[in-house]
């Protein structure tokens, strides 16, 4: 079957502004859907990430490698986390995404190199 | 030893229609660091396609479920795959993604697995 | 022949995307039959069974496709192995096909090109024409669109039951824009072209053939007729825009508004209200008056208080509000439409209403000033030349 990787669109500044009891209440329903689509097969790996401000890049300049303090791209929003979902098609892929009890996701196709 | 994730960035261009044989190499050259680097790699993860092919779940304040064609974020470079490697420190992790033969990496920490506040 | 395509395009496109399960392979297939059938049936005439004839020359066009590239080989020997019949026979699966162009991860420009491209059959030149816009434009979008079906694995499929509210909302979302581009864009385009909004009506009448017990799709498709029925009506001697107040209504299609009007008792019948059947509703009541004075002003104010309730957005409240001014007089009217200011300040039709309600009102001076405005904002040469006429005659 197809797998699909969801990226959790997140910003630094939702999680500045959450206490730690607000933040222990946005898990709960996250952890339940994590633990629930894995027990299915539907969830194949992934993970949370951390801030997007401790981040840091590497990019190539002029050929060589530059080490940057940061993101690699700049904005607001980032990926907060990511699930590796195996699915039949496009339409479960987004009733997966649907039910993410967190904020707006992107569902893209990952390139399948085997079997 | 910690994990971190290192997302592959893209530059753009959409090596899947018609690689050159410059980007062939780079690609051949990516297949080798993935061998090179194995031990390494906690989580293989996965290539992405391209942004083209992304659709994006926006909701509202409201709480209305959108779907919508495209990636969350338009821009040039994009993310191209997920890998989560294991390293020493941030130093060392910094080490290896400077080998990476592609456009770049983005290395993030990786939260692990929350503290639940009541068993289920 | 462009009926036999209506019929005959999007049965055979939704036949060989089962067939072959590559959407992109399938549409190129059934293109290269539709553009043999433009070169040759002008001279050898249409043949007596075309749908065979298409099926046909589908097949045949789709394996000389096939053997040119190598990653379908094994469709070569599917195509080849499995025996042709003509596609009235085959069970018809263009309701998959329709909602499959109009899924919500394509963009909406992209639903537009390929349900008229895959459904009805336009070529890529009809569809560029009927958008004014490039051909290499419409020719990229729909390559786009076709290899995101096929890359990201978007489903040949009805939606299931509790899917179906969502995305039937959507197709209708796509052939109400293609209607009100035909509609407004009369007048831009060639004689010979395929009239946009007849190709809107033509299609919203196979989804309610095909889906006979949804109510929403049989309040689009009498909104829309209510809307064509006045066609005639629309345009004077000159070939300017007349509002619908000041229509000659004896050049209303009334047999096609009395029809339209079994069409609302239809849907009334099974009682699951939606905004579309409303939007026909007041169409209806139009349709219905013999004149802009005796027209049922607080039903049609009724009608609008309920779509407040399914989609309640400045445009509708706009609307609304000359209902508003025939019921409860010019002023509630104005502070209604004023209080959209913010929302609607560069929209042409806010203007627009405003100046008819202050005409009313008597501030004539007032009235011209927001004319004026409208007109600025205007781009539609139609819209334009009726402003600049009401400008001129309100000049004194």
């Amino acid at each position: 079957m197809p797998k699909y990787m969801l990226m959790f669109v997140g910003s630094d500044d939702w999680y500045d502004k959450q206490s730690k009891e607000e933040l222990d209440r946005a898990y709960q329903p996250i952890m339940k859907w994590w633990d629930d689509l894995s027990k299915t097969g539907v969830i194949k790996g992934g993970e949370e990430l951390g801030m997007q401000r401790k981040a840091t890049s590497v990019k190539r300049v002029n050929g060589a490698m530059k080490v940057i303090d940061g993101p690699f791209i700049e904005s607001k929003e980032t990926v907060g986390g990511f699930a590796l979902i195996e699915v039949e098609d496009l339409d479960r892929a987004i009733a997966i995404a649907k039910s993410w009890p967190g904020g707006d996701v992107e569902v893209r196709p990952i390139v399948d190199h085997g079997a | 030893m910690s994990k971190y994730a290192f997302l592959f960035m893209d530059d753009g261009v959409d090596y899947q229609s018609d690689p050159t044989p410059e980007q062939q190499k780079v690609y051949a050259d990516i297949f080798k660091w993935f061998e090179v680097n194995g031990p390494k790699i906690v989580d293989g993860g996965a290539e992405l396609q391209p942004t083209r092919t992304a659709t994006t779940i926006r909701r509202s304040a409201t709480g209305k479920v959108t779907v919508i064609d495209g990636p969350f974020i338009e821009s040039k470079e994009s993310v191209g795959g997920f890998s989560i490697i294991e390293a020493a420190d941030l130093d060392a992790a910094i080490a290896i993604a400077k080998t990476w033969p592609g456009y770049g990496i983005e290395i993030r920490d990786v939260v692990e697995q929350r503290e639940r506040v009541a068993e289920v | 022949m462009a009926a036999v395509f209506h019929e005959e395009a999007g049965r055979l496109t939704a036949a060989l995307v089962k067939r072959l399960g590559d959407f992109d392979l399938a549409e190129e297939c059934v293109q290269d039959a539709l553009v043999a059938a433009l070169e040759h049936w002008p001279r050898t005439g249409i043949p007596d069974n075309p749908g065979a004839w298409l099926m046909t020359t589908a097949h045949r066009k789709g394996i000389d496709r096939l053997r040119r590239e190598t990653r379908y080989r094994e469709k070569v020997a599917q195509l080849e192995e499995t025996p042709m019949t003509p596609t009235s026979s085959m069970p018809d699966e263009r309701l998959e096909l329709i909602f499959t162009c109009c899924h919500p991860a394509l963009a909406r420009e992209a639903q537009l090109a390929l349900t008229l491209r895959s459904v009805a059959g336009l070529t890529t030149a009809e569809i560029a024409r009927a958008f004014l816009q490039a051909e290499a434009t419409v020719a990229q979008r729909l390559v786009r669109a076709k290899r995101k079906i096929v890359d990201a694995k978007i489903p040949f499929r009805v939606p299931e039951g509790h899917e179906l509210p969502d995305r039937v909302g959507e197709v209708l979302a796509v052939l109400y824009l293609m209607f009100n581009e035909g509609y407004l864009a009369t007048g831009s385009r060639g004689a010979m072209d395929r009239d946009l909004a007849a190709e809107a009506e033509w299609l919203t009448s196979l989804l309610a053939r095909l889906m006979p017990d949804e109510p929403e799709v049989l309040g689009l498709l009498a909104l829309m007729r209510f809307n064509l029925a006045r066609a005639d009506a629309r345009f004077d001697g000159q070939g300017d825009l007349v509002l619908l107040r000041d229509q000659d209504r004896a050049k209303w299609d009334r047999g096609l508004i009395d029809d339209t009007f079994l069409l609302v008792g239809r849907y009334l019948r099974m009682r699951g209200p939606g905004p579309y059947q409303l939007q026909a509703l007041i169409a209806g009541a139009h349709a219905d008056a013999k004149s802009w004075d005796t027209t049922r002003w607080p039903d049609i104010l009724r009608s609008y208080d309920a779509l407040l309730a399914f989609s309640d957005t400045p445009v509708v409240r706009l609307n609304r509000a000359i209902a508003l001014w025939h019921v409860e007089g010019p002023e509630v009217a104005l502070a209604e439409v004023d209080s959209l200011s913010r929302e609607l300040n560069g929209y042409h039709l806010f203007h627009a209403t405003r100046a008819e309600l202050l005409r009313g009102l008597g501030r004539t001076a007032d009235a011209r000033t927001a004319d004026e405005r409208a007109l600025e904002l205007t781009e539609n040469p139609a819209e334009r030349a009726l402003l600049q006429k009401r400008l001129a005659r309100h000049s004194r």
